[in-house]
C-alpha cells in the first residue's frame, strides 16, 4: 500500500522526476482518456467511455477490479442495501433502492443477481465488479501502478496541457483527459504522543476470540468504529469509543455515511448502562500512556503538558501523570487495547506540484477540491470520479457511495462528450402539453435525482412562447450558471429546475426525526414537507455565478421567480390527481401564463369555433387530428348536475355559482 | 320564409287551448293566448320532464315573477305533458330553455343554466328588452368609439361585471331601465376593458362602474373625464351616485355651514365646506372645483362666505367637514392643499368601509385552487377509472413485448401511464376497440404501462403519451396519429392491416374496387376508393405512387393497376396512365387526375384533397381537416331534415361551386349529431335563433359574427347579396362576449423564507 511508502523514499523519487521533467519523455503512449483505478467509480466511467467508443485505458495497480473490497470492510459486511423486491417493475425506480449496482444497459448486471443478502458480503462486490469489467470488455490494464502524474503545457492539447503518467515500470502515458478514480484509500493516522500503541482498523484482528475479557478503546465514531465494536461487544469487558464530534446517526441526518442502524449495538449497551460508553474529545489533543503492566491510559494533552512542560518525549511513560488530576475522570480505567478507526483520505502523493489537486479545508481535507462539475479546481481536464469526488456533497447526498457516484460519473461523461466531441447533453423535446406528464414521470421514478438530491437535478428549458420545451436530466445544479458551456443548451426563455429536497429544518444530528408532526399531508402545506420531496424552481433567466454564490444559506439554488413544493408522500408516489398533479399544474400555469388543462375534443371543437387562441392541449392535439373523444359512458357522467362540459369552471363562472347560493 | 314559419308556429300555439297549468302569476284560468296577445313581453318556460336542476330553476322562476312584473314582463310556464305545443315542446325530454316573447314574436331563448337565480333571470330578460339602451362592448376600442360618439351629446355609464347574470348585472340593468334615455349605458365582461384603470389585482374580478362625463367635452381630442363608483353595485347605491352626479359640482351657499342642506346630506355623504371672501373668490372657486372633481361621488363641496361663520370658529380655519356619522356637528380644520382635503375624506371613507367589508370577505373566501377544473381529470375521478377492467388486454413487459411481436402478424400496442387522465380516458376506448376486434386472429391488441416499463417506452420512442403503435410484418412500425376515440382507431387498424396499395390485376378488378366491391369489409371505414393506373414501363411513377400509398397507411387503402389497356382506361375514366381515379361511394361519378412528374407529396396531397368535401357537415371529429383559422367560416346550423332545411342545404351546396365563394369555408352543423353546436350558437348570438340559421364567423378579425337575417329566405341570391353587403362594411358585426376565457389561478402560496 502506498500508505506505508516511506517519506524519504518519496522525496528522493520526486527529485528524480523533477529532473526528468525538464525534458518530456519522448517515449510514451498517447491516450485520450486515462482512468486511474478500477474500483466501482473507475469501472463506471470506463463503461460510459466504452459505450461512446472513446479511446481510454483504466490503470489498476492490483490484479483485480475492486481490490479494496478484498480487505474492506474488515468484517466483510457491506452496508449498502441490496433491496431485491420493491413491488414495482420499473427498473429506474428500483435503482432507488439498489445501492450497489453500477449503471449499464444489461439487466444481468444488477446486484440482486449477485447476492441475496440485504447487506451483502464484500466478496460479492469483487465478483460483481470483475464480471462487470469482463462482460463489457472494459480496457483495464491490471498491475499498473501509477506512481507519478505531471501536467505539461501544450497548445495542441484539448485543455492546453497533457497529463503524463508514469507507472511502476517507468512507462509513460500521455493523456488528454485524466479521470482520477483512486478512491480514498489512505488511512487517516493522526500523530499524538503514544500513537505507536494504537492498532489500526486496517490490520487489527477481526477474531473476537482475541478480545476475550479485554477493555477496549476505539478511536473514531464512524461506521468502521461501530462495526469493529459490534464484532467484539459480546466478549470484551467494556468498550469505550471516543471521537471529536457527537454522534451522527444516519436516520437523523439522512446521510448514508453516518452511523447506520445496522451497526448500533454499542449505542444500546451504552444507553442501557451495560458498561460500554461514548466520549467526546479531539484526536489531536489526546495522549496515550502505557503503564508498567502494559495497560494503556488515555489522557488529554492539556494534563500532559502541565506536568511535563520541560520534555515531552522522554517522559512519555511517566507514571506520576496517571495519578494526577480529577479522580472521577471518565477514562480513568486503563485499556488493554486501543483501536484506531478514523477513516480514510485521498492519496495526494502521486501528483506533482503542478498537477496536484488542492485539498479541501476542515473536515473536507481528506478530499481533493473539485468544482460542481467534478473537475479539479486548479487543473482543467482532470476530473475526480468515484468516492473521492464526495467533497461536493459530503454529509449531504450519496456522492461518496456507489449509488450516488454512478450518476455523477454519468454526468461527467455527458460533459466530456459535449466539451470534447460536440455531442450535446441528451434531451427530449416535447410540446408544452406534455410537461406535466414528464415531470410526474421523473419525480416518481428517476433514481439519479433521488440519490443525488440537491446535487443533480433535472432541467426544463422552455422554448419561445412556451409552446415547447426540452428536458435535460441529472445536471449538476452547482454548475447551473455554466449550463450552455457544459451542455450546449441555452435557457433564453426561462427554465424549471426539478430537485428533490428534505425539509431544511428536519435533517440534522440530534434532531428528533420521529416527532409526531414530522410530516404534512395537505398540498397547501407542501412547503413544510420534511421528508424527501420534489421542489420545482422557476427562473426567467439562468442564474448567474454571482446569484449562485450569494444564494440564501442552506439553499441549493438562488431565489427563483416562483417555487413549488410537491407535498411529501409516505409512499414517494406523487401521482395523485388532486394532491400532486393539480397543484403542480397550477404552479406551471402561473409560471408559463398558459392553460395546461386537458380537454375533450368537444370542448376543443367549441374553442376552435369561438376563440382565436386555443389552449395548448387543443392546439397540439385536437387541431392535429388527435383530439380526445370521450365515449358515451363518459358523456353521461360529465353531464351530471354541477358539472357541464362547457363550463369548465373558469374563474368568471365560479364566483358566480357561489354568489347565487347566497 | 323563416319568419313565416315563426308565425305559423305561433298560430298553432294560439289555436291550441292552452291551460297554463301552473301560471306563475297564479291566474290559472287566464289563457296563454291572452298573455301573448297582451303585447307585453313574457318569459315562458315549456315544461317537459323535471329533474332536480329544473325544479330548482322553476323555484327561481317563481321567485322572479314579482320583480319582472314591475318591468311589465309576465312569467308563465306551459306543461308540455298536457299541451304539446309544436316546436317548443318537441322532444319530450328535459327542456333546457326558456323563451322570451314580445307580442307574438320570440325574442330570445335562454338556456336554463343561464337563469340560475332571480338576479340572473331579471338581468338576462332586461338585457334583451333594453337592447337599445345598454350596449355590450368587448374591447377598449369599442368603448372608445362609443365615448367619442357621445362627446358633446351625453354622458356614458360603463359597467364591468365578471359574468352575465350576477346581482351587479341585474342592478345595472334595473338602473338602465330607469335612466336608459338619459345616459348611454355600456356593459362588458372583458377584463381587458379595465386595463388602463389602474386597479389592484384583487379588484380585477370585482364589478366596476364608472361615469364618463362626455357631454361636457367639446373638443373631440379631449378624453371624457371619468368618475369611479366605489361602492357595492346595488340599484340603490347606483341611484344615489347618479343623483349626486346630477347635483351641481360646487354648491355656493349664502348661509352658514350648519344650515346648508345638499343632496349629499340627504344621502348621508360627507360634505366639505370651503370658506371664501370676495377678494379671493375666483381662486377659491377654482380650488373648490378641483376638490369637488376629486371627491365626486364621495363627498359634496360647498363654498361658504367666511362672513357666515359663527363667531366661535377660529379665524385661521380653511375647511369645514360634516362627517357621515350621527353627529351632525362640523369640524373645522386648517388644511393648506387640495390633497390634504381629499385625503381627509378618503381616510374617513376607508375607516367606514373596513368594518362593512369584513363579513363579505369571509363569504367570498373560497379556495378555488383545490377545485379540479380539468374536465378530463374530473371525468376520470368521477368514473374511478383507475379500477377499469383492462385485464382483457395483455400488458406487455420488457420480455413479452418482443415475443408478442413475433407471435402475431399485426400487433397494436398502446403506451400509457396510469396517472395521466388522457391515457386513462383513451384506455377506455382502447378496451372497446379490442373487444370489437377480438375475432381477428391475425391481430393482437396489447398495452405497455410506461410507469412500469419506461425502458420499453423509450426504446419504442413513445415519449408523448398516450400513443398507439402498430407493428406489421416486414414493415416499419406505424404511429397512430388520429383522434383518440373508438371509430378512428378502428378505422386505422382495419386499414393498416391491408397491404397498401392493393395490386389489381384486371380492369374488372379496378371497376369493382372503385365501386367498393373488392375488400367489402373496408366499406365502413372509407367512403372513397382511389386507384393508381400505370403501364408496365412506368416504373418511376409507380414507385412514387407506392411511396405515397405508404404515407397514407391507416388513412386510405389505395388500389394500383399496371397494364397495357390505355385506350380502354382513357375511354372509361377519361384519363390515361399514369393517373389517379377516385370514386366516392355515395356518388356514381368517377373522377380522374393525370399524374405527370408528380412527386410523392403531391400525390398524397391530391388523395387527401379528394377525401374532403366542398360543403361538408362539420363534426367534432372532422373539424381539424377543414379548419383554416384565417378563412371566414360560413356555417349553416340545422336540426332536422324538413323540406326547408333540405332546400337550404341544396342552395348552399350549389353556392359553394361559385368561384368567389372559395374565400369562405362553407359547411353545416347538424345539432342532432353535434350537440355542442347549440352552445356555440348561443355564444355567437347570445340567443338561439330559428333553425336553419346561417352564420358568418371571422375568428381572425377578433371574433366577428354576422347572422343572416332571420326574416329572409336562405337562397343563393340572398346569401350572395348579404355577403356583398358585409364585405362593403354596411352591416356592423357583433362580437360575442368570451365566456371561456382562461385565467391563471395563483398556486398555493409558497412561503419561500420558510426554507
Amino acid at each position: 500500500m502506498p500508505a506505508s511508502w516511506p517519506r524519504w523514499t518519496l522525496s528522493i523519487f520526486v527529485a528524480v522526476i523533477t529532473s526528468l521533467n525538464t525534458a518530456i519523455p519522448s517515449n510514451y503512449q498517447h491516450l485520450d482518456y486515462c482512468v486511474i483505478g478500477a474500483g466501482p467509480g473507475g469501472l463506471q466511467i470506463a463503461y460510459f467511455l466504452q459505450q461512446s467508443q472513446r479511446q481510454y485505458v483504466v490503470f489498476e495497480r492490483s490484479n483485480t477490479s475492486g481490490s479494496f473490497f478484498g480487505r474492506y470492510p474488515r468484517h466483510r459486511k457491506l452496508i449498502s442495501i441490496n433491496k431485491r423486491y420493491t413491488g414495482k417493475q420499473n427498473k429506474e425506480f428500483n435503482l432507488r433502492h439498489d445501492w450497489n449496482s453500477l449503471l449499464s444497459h444489461d439487466d444481468n448486471l444488477l446486484y440482486k443477481h449477485y447476492s441475496k443478502d440485504f447487506f451483502p458480503h464484500a466478496d460479492t462486490m469483487i465478483h460483481y465488479l470483475n464480471d462487470f469489467a469482463r462482460i463489457f470488455g472494459l480496457k483495464i490494464q491490471y498491475n499498473k501502478e501509477i506512481k507519478w502524474i505531471e501536467a505539461k503545457r501544450d497548445q495542441k492539447a484539448w485543455n492546453g496541457h497533457y497529463f503524463f503518467l508514469m507507472d511502476q515500470n517507468d512507462h509513460y502515458y500521455r493523456c488528454s483527459v485524466l479521470l482520477v478514480a483512486t478512491g480514498i484509500s489512505e488511512p487517516y493516522m493522526p500523530n499524538f504522543p503514544g500513537s505507536q500503541h494504537v492498532e489500526g482498523y486496517e490490520n487489527v484482528s477481526v477474531d473476537p476470540a482475541d478480545f476475550v475479557g479485554q477493555a477496549v478503546l476505539i478511536l473514531g465514531r464512524g461506521n468502521a468504529a461501530f462495526e469493529t465494536a459490534d464484532n467484539i461487544v459480546g466478549v470484551t469487558n467494556f468498550i469505550h469509543a471516543v471521537s471529536r464530534s457527537r454522534i451522527r446517526l444516519a436516520w437523523a441526518t439522512h446521510y448514508v455515511g453516518d452511523i447506520r442502524a445496522v451497526n448500533n449495538a454499542l449505542l444500546d449497551t451504552y444507553q442501557l448502562k451495560s458498561l460500554d460508553g461514548l466520549l467526546e474529545g479531539d484526536m489531536e489533543n489526546i495522549v496515550i500512556i502505557q503503564d508498567n503492566k502494559g495497560k494503556l491510559h488515555l489522557r488529554l494533552k492539556y494534563h500532559f503538558n502541565k506536568n511535563n512542560s520541560q520534555d515531552m518525549s522522554s517522559n512519555i511513560n511517566d507514571q506520576s501523570l496517571l495519578s494526577e488530576g480529577v479522580d472521577n475522570l471518565a477514562v480513568r480505567l486503563p485499556y488493554d487495547r486501543i483501536i484506531r478507526c478514523l477513516g480514510w483520505k485521498f492519496d495526494f502523493s502521486i501528483f506533482s506540484n503542478m498537477s496536484k489537486p488542492r485539498s479541501g479545508r476542515g473536515r473536507l481535507s481528506k478530499y481533493p477540491l473539485v468544482k460542481a462539475t467534478y473537475e479539479a479546481e486548479n487543473l482543467p481536464g482532470m476530473f475526480i470520479i468515484g468516492t473521492a469526488s464526495h467533497s461536493v456533497d459530503y454529509r449531504k447526498a450519496a456522492g461518496g457511495f456507489v449509488h450516488g457516484f454512478r450518476y455523477t460519473a454519468r454526468a461527467v461523461h455527458r460533459l466530456l462528450e459535449h466539451r470534447y466531441h460536440g455531442v450535446h447533453w441528451p434531451t427530449i423535446a416535447l410540446p408544452i402539453s406534455q410537461l406535466i406528464n414528464v415531470i410526474i414521470k421523473r419525480i416518481n421514478e428517476a433514481s439519479g435525482i433521488y440519490q443525488m438530491f440537491s446535487v443533480l437535478a433535472d432541467i426544463v428549458l422552455l422554448q419561445k412562447n412556451a409552446t415547447k420545451f426540452e428536458y435535460l436530466e441529472e445536471y449538476p445544479i452547482g454548475a447551473l450558471p455554466c449550463l450552455w458551456e457544459n451542455t450546449g443548451k441555452k435557457a433564453e426563455n426561462g427554465l424549471f429546475v426539478i430537485n428533490l429536497e428534505y425539509g431544511s429544518n428536519f435533517s440534522k444530528p440530534e434532531a428528533d426525526v420521529f416527532h409526531p408532526r414530522r410530516s404534512v399531508g395537505e398540498p397547501k402545506h407542501a412547503w413544510l414537507s420534511n421528508f424527501l420531496h420534489p421542489v420545482i424552481y422557476f427562473y426567467r433567466h439562468l442564474p448567474t455565478e454571482t446569484e449562485m454564490t450569494q444564494r440564501p444559506k442552506l439553499w441549493p439554488l438562488p431565489r427563483p421567480s416562483h417555487i413549488h413544493h410537491v407535498v411529501e408522500d409516505f409512499l414517494t408516489d406523487w401521482t395523485a390527481a388532486k394532491a400532486h398533479i393539480l397543484p403542480l399544474r397550477r404552479f406551471l400555469e402561473t409560471c408559463l401564463g398558459t392553460d395546461l388543462r386537458y380537454f375533450f375534443a368537444e370542448s376543443c371543437f367549441k374553442f376552435a369555433l369561438t376563440n382565436q387562441h386555443l389552449p395548448p392541449f387543443c392546439h397540439h392535439g385536437y387541431l392535429n387530428r388527435q383530439g380526445l373523444l370521450g365515449n358515451d359512458n363518459l358523456q353521461d357522467r360529465v353531464e351530471e348536475p354541477g358539472y357541464l362540459p362547457g363550463d369548465t369552471g373558469s374563474v368568471e363562472e365560479s364566483p358566480l355559482h357561489h354568489l347565487s347560493n347566497d | 320564409m323563416a319568419q313565416r314559419q315563426c308565425y305559423l308556429y305561433l298560430g298553432l300555439l294560439c289555436a291550441a287551448q292552452f291551460s297554463v297549468l301552473h301560471c306563475v302569476s297564479k291566474e290559472n284560468e287566464q289563457h296563454f293566448v291572452n298573455i301573448l296577445q297582451s303585447g307585453k313581453p313574457s318569459l315562458i318556460y315549456f315544461k317537459g320532464i323535471t329533474n332536480p336542476s329544473i325544479s330548482l330553476f322553476l323555484q327561481q322562476l317563481e321567485k322572479s315573477t314579482e320583480s319582472l312584473e314591475e318591468y311589465g314582463v309576465t312569467v308563465a310556464q306551459v306543461d308540455c305533458n298536457t299541451e304539446n305545443v309544436p316546436k317548443y315542446c318537441e322532444n319530450n325530454h328535459v327542456l333546457k330553455k326558456a323563451y322570451l316573447f314580445r307580442a307574438n314574436i320570440m325574442l330570445r331563448s335562454f338556456t336554463v343554466d343561464t337563469l340560475f337565480d332571480v338576479d340572473a333571470i331579471v338581468a338576462n330578460v332586461l338585457f334583451v328588452l333594453l337592447f337599445n339602451e345598454i350596449k355590450y362592448v368587448s374591447s377598449l376600442v369599442d368603448l372608445h368609439d362609443i365615448e367619442n360618439y357621445m362627446k358633446g351629446q351625453g354622458d356614458v355609464i360603463v359597467t364591468f361585471v365578471p359574468a352575465i347574470g350576477v346581482p351587479e348585472h341585474r342592478a345595472i340593468m334595473e338602473t338602465a331601465y330607469v335612466y336608459g334615455t338619459k345616459y348611454k349605458f355600456v356593459l362588458t365582461t372583458e377584463q381587458s376593458v379595465l386595463k388602463d384603470k389602474e386597479l389592484q389585482d384583487s379588484d380585477k374580478l370585482s364589478p366596476r362602474l364608472w361615469f364618463c362625463h362626455c357631454k361636457m367635452v367639446m373638443d373631440r381630442n379631449e378624453p371624457c373625464k371619468k368618475t369611479f363608483f366605489e361602492q357595492p353595485l346595488t340599484t340603490v347605491n347606483i341611484h344615489s351616485f347618479l343623483k349626486v352626479l346630477e347635483a351641481p359640482l360646487v354648491m355656493e351657499s349664502t348661509v352658514g355651514p350648519e344650515d346648508v342642506s345638499t343632496v349629499h346630506v340627504q344621502l348621508k355623504m360627507p360634505v366639505i365646506f370651503l370658506f371664501t371672501q370676495r377678494e379671493t373668490y375666483d381662486h377659491d372657486r377654482i380650488t373648490a372645483e378641483s376638490v369637488a372633481w376629486q371627491l365626486l361621488g364621495k363627498a359634496g363641496v360647498v363654498l361658504v362666505p367666511r362672513a357666515q361663520l359663527q363667531p366661535n370658529v377660529p379665524e385661521d380655519v380653511t375647511v369645514g367637514l360634516k362627517s357621515v356619522g350621527e353627529d351632525l356637528s362640523i369640524s373645522y380644520l386648517v388644511l393648506a392643499s387640495v390633497e390634504e382635503i381629499v385625503n381627509l375624506v378618503k381616510s374617513e371613507g376607508k375607516h367606514l368601509s373596513t368594518t362593512e367589508k369584513d363579513d363579505e370577505d369571509e363569504s367570498e373566501d373560497v379556495d378555488f385552487r383545490g377545485v379540479q377544473d380539468d374536465e378530463v381529470a374530473e371525468a376520470i375521478y368521477r368514473n374511478g377509472w383507475r379500477d377499469l377492467d383492462v385485464d382483457l388486454i395483455p400488458a406487455l413487459t420488457d420480455r413479452s413485448f418482443p415475443q408478442s411481436l413475433l407471435a402475431t402478424p399485426h400487433v397494436v400496442v398502446l403506451f400509457y401511464t396510469v396517472w395521466d387522465a388522457v391515457s386513462m380516458v383513451f384506455l377506455q376506448s382502447y378496451v372497446e376497440v379490442s373487444t370489437r376486434l377480438a375475432d381477428l386472429k391475425d391481430l393482437l391488441l396489447a398495452r405497455v404501462n410506461c410507469g412500469d416499463w419506461p425502458d420499453v417506452c423509450s426504446t419504442e420512442n413513445a415519449t408523448q403519451l398516450p400513443v398507439v403503435k402498430m407493428y406489421s410484418p416486414g414493415e416499419k412500425p406505424l404511429f397512430y396519429s388520429g383522434m383518440l376515440g373508438v371509430q378512428s382507431l378502428l378505422k386505422f387498424i382495419m386499414l393498416t392491416r391491408i397491404v397498401n396499395p392493393v395490386h389489381l390485376t384486371a380492369v374488372e378488378d379496378v371497376e369493382a374496387y372503385l365501386r367498393g366491391k373488392l375488400h367489402g369489409d373496408l366499406k365502413t371505414y372509407q367512403h372513397i376508393s382511389v386507384v393508381g393506373l400505370f403501364s408496365p414501363d412506368m416504373e418511376k411513377e409507380l414507385d412514387t405512387f407506392i411511396k405515397a400509398a405508404n404515407c397514407l397507411k391507416g388513412i386510405v387503402v389505395t388500389g394500383c393497376y399496371v397494364g397495357n389497356d390505355h385506350q380502354y382506361l382513357s375511354q372509361r375514366f377519361g384519363v390515361a396512365p399514369p393517373a389517379l381515379v377516385f370514386a366516392k361511394h355515395e356518388e356514381s361519378h368517377i373522377q380522374g387526375v393525370q399524374l405527370e412528374k408528380t412527386n410523392t407529396e403531391e400525390i398524397v396531397f391530391a388523395i387527401e384533397g379528394s377525401m374532403l368535401e366542398t360543403f361538408p357537415e362539420i363534426t367534432v371529429e372532422n373539424l381539424p381537416s377543414y379548419f383554416k383559422p384565417l378563412k371566414p367560416l360560413l356555417i349553416l346550423f340545422i336540426d332536422n331534415d324538413d323540406t326547408v332545411t333540405l332546400n337550404v342545404k341544396e342552395e348552399l351546396a350549389e353556392f359553394t361551386k361559385i368561384r368567389s365563394m372559395q374565400l369562405y369555408t362553407t359547411c353545416w352543423i347538424d345539432l342532432r349529431n353535434t350537440q355542442v353546436g347549440e352552445e356555440i350558437l348561443q355564444i355567437y348570438l347570445n340567443y338561439l335563433p330559428q333553425l336553419p340559421a346561417l352564420i358568418l364567423v371571422q375568428l381572425s378579425s377578433g371574433s366577428h359574427v354576422f347572422a343572416f337575417p332571420e326574416e329572409q329566405v336562405i337562397s343563393r341570391e340572398n346569401v350572395l347579396h348579404w355577403l356583398k353587403k358585409l364585405q362593403s362594411g354596411q352591416e356592423p358585426p357583433t362580437q360575442w362576449p368570451k365566456h371561456q376565457r382562461w385565467n391563471v389561478r395563483e398556486p398555493v402560496h409558497q412561503v419561500e423564507d420558510a426554507l
